[in-house]
């Protein structure tokens, strides 16, 4: 029964498996109902949970609808249902209905990415000590593989995403009139504490960021881009993001 | 040379940044924890932490709206810039093909 | 105070919300144990833990678990036993308990607790899980009883002999989810009691309660949802206390997924919860004369 049960969930248009019973023999249609309603509220309410901006952005109806396709098309693969909706902008961006909104795809990547950091592990970040000790070093440096804490997530945009996170979230300073939509943005998400923090940086620094997370050394990372370097360390340094510097001995 | 400008940046990019920076001690990376907390007593809790697990059905509705049918309706609207060059203002539905 | 992780109290717990994290800790409300679903906290850091790990200082915990398909007819999530494996380690509880139930099929999780066919075959199966479950924690785990809108065709056993089954063969202990025993008995045209009395009430470890919503069959007859988004019912209520005349004082949780009220709200009725216990625990304890002066 377990195969069939699965399959009737899954193809929105199946009739209800055979061998269900009800307590008089009669039509089972409407008991199977509930297992599909079951399956499809919960899992667009997740998404629902996961996606704030964008259902904001889309309203109610819409969302629920696009969600309700990414459900069937994407199922859960894992019970763990935090980490639900990860091609969630993937699939907005092939989504035909949405294409009136370019930016809605780059929305739900940060807000996928931000609960990533959420929830993701608690680092000891490098103190200043160790930090002060190498600049004796300062040739060694050259060669420094910095690593940044796994709460770090970072997104570049052609569209003004951090802005537009911003002017959703409650006592705001951004205001959504005050957005230019096509204006790109990086943004950096940290999480030094318990609250995860946004940071809007240069493109330049997400790209040194992400050459860091390959296992790139400074001197490879930092490679023909112009990008102000103090105040990338700044952020890193204050919000507990740079967890490892290690020069080669 | 490109090389040598790289060493020397990230010498006086550190440098700098710890003569100048504010630096969070483990004292002020706990107060900030409590703040967390005093901030949400307070009704402001707005750590959206994501979906929760259920172990129950649920008694709403799927209404089972036609995405296709359907234009986006929300704050999308507000952001609308007439002059823009990208037309996001289109907002139209699609038929189903 | 240190607490006492090895046992559940017979007293009245809530399920443990993200949205009461820091109202447990500031007013400590006098409960017997908190319960958390094992599926949220299998992630590596952040606030879950730093206030999880305050909690469980505080009270004895009970961890439920929702996703791993003991009743599937495939073998279980071996990374997923191990994630939970990891939190037991992590947080070892007073009690572990999953449920008689699937939820994933080739790959897919349906996050829904789907009936399973009662056969020889799939007795078989559940009970080669709970074995696999039980040594892999190192632990006895309950099972719990389902709610369910149908039943199956292919079942040659009920559902309370399956149960017992289950229970004698792999020595797991029952969670009595006594809403589940009303939800089913409406939706099967069953009676509820007779229902308690067949099941292996004895064996129960932990008690659930929770709220159900009325919807409509076909034919116009109440098809009850456990929606668990809603106050205990006069109805649950009083099959709690036959269920307590039957077993005695166990640890009893109220059960809260949806519409979650304030803390006290909680509280309050797991206040009504542990009267019972208290009165039901002043008859079954064999006196002992007291000395005045």
């Amino acid at each position: 029964m377990q195969a069939e049960f699965a399959d009737a969930l899954l193809r929105r248009q199946a009739n209800e498996p055979d061998h269900l019973k009800r307590w008089d023999d009669g039509a089972t249609a409407h008991r199977f109902g509930v297992y599909r309603n079951n399956f499809s509220v919960s899992l667009i309410d997740a998404l629902q949970d996961i996606f704030p901006v964008v259902c904001a952005l889309t309203g109610v109806d819409f969302f629920r609808a696009l969600a309700r396709e990414y459900v069937y098309q994407h199922p859960p693969n894992s019970p763990v249902l935090v980490f639900y909706g990860e091609q969630f902008a993937d699939f907005i961006d092939a989504f035909e209905p949405a294409r009136a909104l370019p930016y809605l795809a780059d929305v739900a990547r940060l807000e996928r990415r931000w609960l990533n950091t959420y929830h993701s592990a608690d680092c000891q970040a490098v103190s200043i000590e160790q930090l002060s000790a190498l600049l004796h070093q300062p040739q060694q440096l050259e060669q420094a593989k910095l690593t940044i804490a796994p709460a770090c997530q970072w997104l570049a945009s052609d569209y003004a995403v951090g802005s537009i996170w911003r002017a959703h979230q409650p006592n705001s300073d951004v205001t959504l009139q005050d957005v230019v939509l096509n204006r790109a943005e990086t943004v950096l998400l940290t999480r030094p504490a318990l609250e995860v923090q946004l940071h809007t940086i240069e493109s330049d620094a997400g790209i040194f960021l992400d050459r860091l997370r390959q296992g790139c050394v400074f001197s490879e990372a930092i490679e023909g881009l112009e990008f102000n370097l103090v105040s990338l360390l700044q952020i890193l340094v204050q919000q507990s993001a740079l967890t490892g510097l290690s020069v080669a001995k | 040379m490109k090389q040598k400008m790289a060493q020397t940046s990230l010498a006086l990019a550190l440098g700098t940044v710890l003569a100048t920076a504010v630096i969070p001690s483990l004292a002020q990376a706990e107060d900030a924890k409590e703040k967390c907390y005093g901030v949400a007593l307070q009704g402001q809790n707005d750590c959206a932490a994501g979906p929760g697990t259920s172990c129950a059905g649920t008694s709403t509705r799927d209404y089972q709206g036609n995405a296709w049918k359907l234009v986006p309706a929300g704050t999308c609207e507000e952001m609308m810039s007439p002059t823009s060059p990208t037309g996001y203002g289109q907002l139209q539905a699609f038929n189903e093909q | 105070m240190t607490v006492d992780h090895n046992t559940l109290p017979a007293r009245a717990g809530i399920s443990l919300k993200p949205m009461h994290f820091q109202a447990m800790l500031t007013h400590q409300p006098d409960l017997g144990f908190v319960e958390i679903h094992a599926e949220n906290y299998m992630v590596d850091g952040g606030p879950y833990h730093f206030y999880l790990q305050q909690i469980y200082e505080q009270y004895p915990l009970s961890i439920h678990g929702v996703g791993l398909s003991i009743g599937g007819l495939e073998p279980l999530d071996k990374n997923h036993l191990n994630r939970l494996k990891v939190l037991l380690d992590r947080y070892p509880p007073a009690r572990f308990s999953e449920h008689l139930a699937w939820s994933s099929h080739q790959g897919v999780y349906f996050n829904d607790l789907l009936p399973l066919a009662y056969t020889d075959a799939s007795l078989q199966r559940v009970c080669e899980h709970i074995d696999q479950v039980q040594q892999a924690l190192g632990r006895q785990m309950l099972l719990e009883n389902p709610s369910t809108y149908v039943e199956s065709q292919e079942s040659t056993w009920r559902e309370t002999d399956f149960m017992q089954a289950a229970i004698e063969r792999t020595g797991c202990g029952l969670l009595l989810d006594v809403n589940n025993i009303y939800v089913s008995s409406v939706n099967h045209h069953q009676d509820p009691v007779s229902y308690l009395q067949a099941l292996p009430y004895s064996a129960a470890g932990e008690i659930h309660l929770a709220g159900f919503a009325v919807d409509q069959d076909v034919d116009g007859s109440p098809l009850l949802i456990d929606s668990h988004d809603r106050d205990i019912s006069d109805e649950v209520w009083s099959l709690y206390d036959q269920a307590l005349s039957l077993c005695g004082p166990v640890a009893t949780l109220i059960e809260r997924d949806g519409n979650v009220p304030a803390l006290d709200v909680l509280c309050a009725e797991a206040q009504m919860a542990e009267q019972r216990l208290l009165s039901i625990a002043d008859i079954s304890r064999p006196k002992v004369a007291s000395y005045a002066g």
